[in-house]
């Protein structure tokens, strides 16, 4: 009888509960196969190694945005990472750089949904008449296209974890909101620019942002929230001067 | 237990040494770095003009002073860091400006490839003068 060597991967995972002093990192063996991504590997892991890891999962398949975590240092869902990427190994798992670890791979994102909520992303009317669910705006397809790729962000912030001014800045909107917020200023069914004027372009808005385009770089819906902050910029840059020279166009 | 919550979150960040996480992010750092020298670059180039408004020995002074070993290493490594910040800033405009055309944002490469191409034509233009003046 022969029996074949199975291949395993070591995984490195940060563990802390909220009654420790110090986190730590765990040492786990996991069998390798092609297919398996580091979600599933964490799965085999809280499944048959240990039940007390605790992490965040929902889609597995890149669409819900709960799986992030730091792979190898890098932010990545875990759903979208394949164990092939990273063998030999080990793969190292963290929770997103940040945000404040509540357990294990569990991040807290209360301070996220208050930025998101600050930038109202959602259609606003002068007349308020998206309240009756009757109202209907036509849109063409080239007007669609202008925000269509700001409109993909999954709120999954793993850019959040790539941008060195979130890290410095708990003020700081950041990329995902502020793509956000510009999703809604360039839909032409919108018409809450002057509402969200004061908070996008605050110093802890836009122009906090030096463009290091990092949250570009890891997003996996290529939403491009560095551009997004860019063009917002530009915008705001012209908003700035049409009202200091030309303030008889400004609504009051 | 008594009922307490135990909750003291952890926070993690990048630290201040995040630009030395990865090679994206040390770009980014040399860019914007870049900037300190080209401000002292100009500064450097004001007090020349000011200085060609002074008697000849002043004027000759600075040029030597600008002449000294230490200088000529600072220029060398000025040029280095403006030619990084001019290249890295011509290519990130695609994502700074969304021209669409007929329904469709035009590539990168037609805002990029004018940058350069006006790059080289005003290059070109300062090395004729400067090679017109100094035949005269």
């Amino acid at each position: 009888m022969s029996t074949a060597i199975e291949t395993t991967i070591k995984f490195e995972v940060f563990r802390y509960q909220p009654d420790w002093d110090e986190p730590t990192y765990q040492l786990y063996d996991v069998p390798y196969r092609e297919d398996w991504v580091v979600l599933d590997a964490l799965n085999y892991i809280k499944d048959t190694v240990d039940g007390t890891l605790t992490y965040r999962w929902s889609c597995r398949m890149g669409v819900c945005g709960s799986c992030g975590a730091m792979v190898n240092g890098y932010p990545k869902l875990t759903c979208a990472a394949f164990l092939s990427e990273y063998m030999p190994g080990p793969i190292r798992v963290e929770p997103l750089v940040n945000f404040n670890v509540e357990r294990d791979l569990v991040t807290s994102i209360e301070g996220f949904m208050e930025k998101l909520e600050s930038v109202q992303p959602w259609i606003i009317r002068e007349d308020g008449a998206t309240d009756d669910l009757k109202s209907e705006y036509l849109q063409t397809p080239d007007q669609h296209a202008a925000y269509q790729q700001f409109s993909m962000c999954i709120n999954c912030l793993l850019c959040y974890a790539a941008c060195p001014v979130s890290s410095h800045s708990d003020e700081f909107i950041g990329p995902a909101a502020l793509a956000l917020a510009q999703r809604y200023n360039l839909d032409t069914r919108d018409e809450g620019v002057e509402q969200r004027r004061d908070v996008i372009l605050k110093d802890e808005g836009i122009w906090e942002c030096s463009f290091v385009g990092e949250c570009s770089a890891v997003c996996p819906k290529h939403v491009d929230p560095a551009g997004a902050i860019q063009q917002a910029k530009m915008t705001g840059a012209i908003d700035y001067y049409r009202r200091l020279l030309m303030p008889w166009t400004v609504k009051s | 237990m008594d009922g307490e919550v135990l909750t003291q979150p952890v926070f993690r960040s990048l630290g201040w040494t995040w630009w030395t996480k990865r090679p994206s992010y040390a770009l980014v750092f040399l860019r914007e770095t870049s900037s300190v020298f080209i401000a002292v670059q100009v500064v450097l180039v004001l007090v020349l003009l000011h200085k060609a408004g002074q008697p000849a020995a002043d004027y000759q002074a600075y040029l030597d002073f600008l002449w000294n070993p230490g200088m000529v290493v600072f220029h060398v490594v000025s040029i280095a860091f403006a030619l990084l910040h001019t290249y890295t800033w011509f290519n990130l405009l695609p994502q700074t400006i969304a021209i669409r055309v007929m329904g469709r944002r035009i590539p990168g490469l037609l805002l990029v490839a004018p940058q350069f191409g006006a790059w080289a034509v005003v290059t070109g233009l300062i090395i004729a003068w400067v090679w017109w003046v100094g035949a005269g």
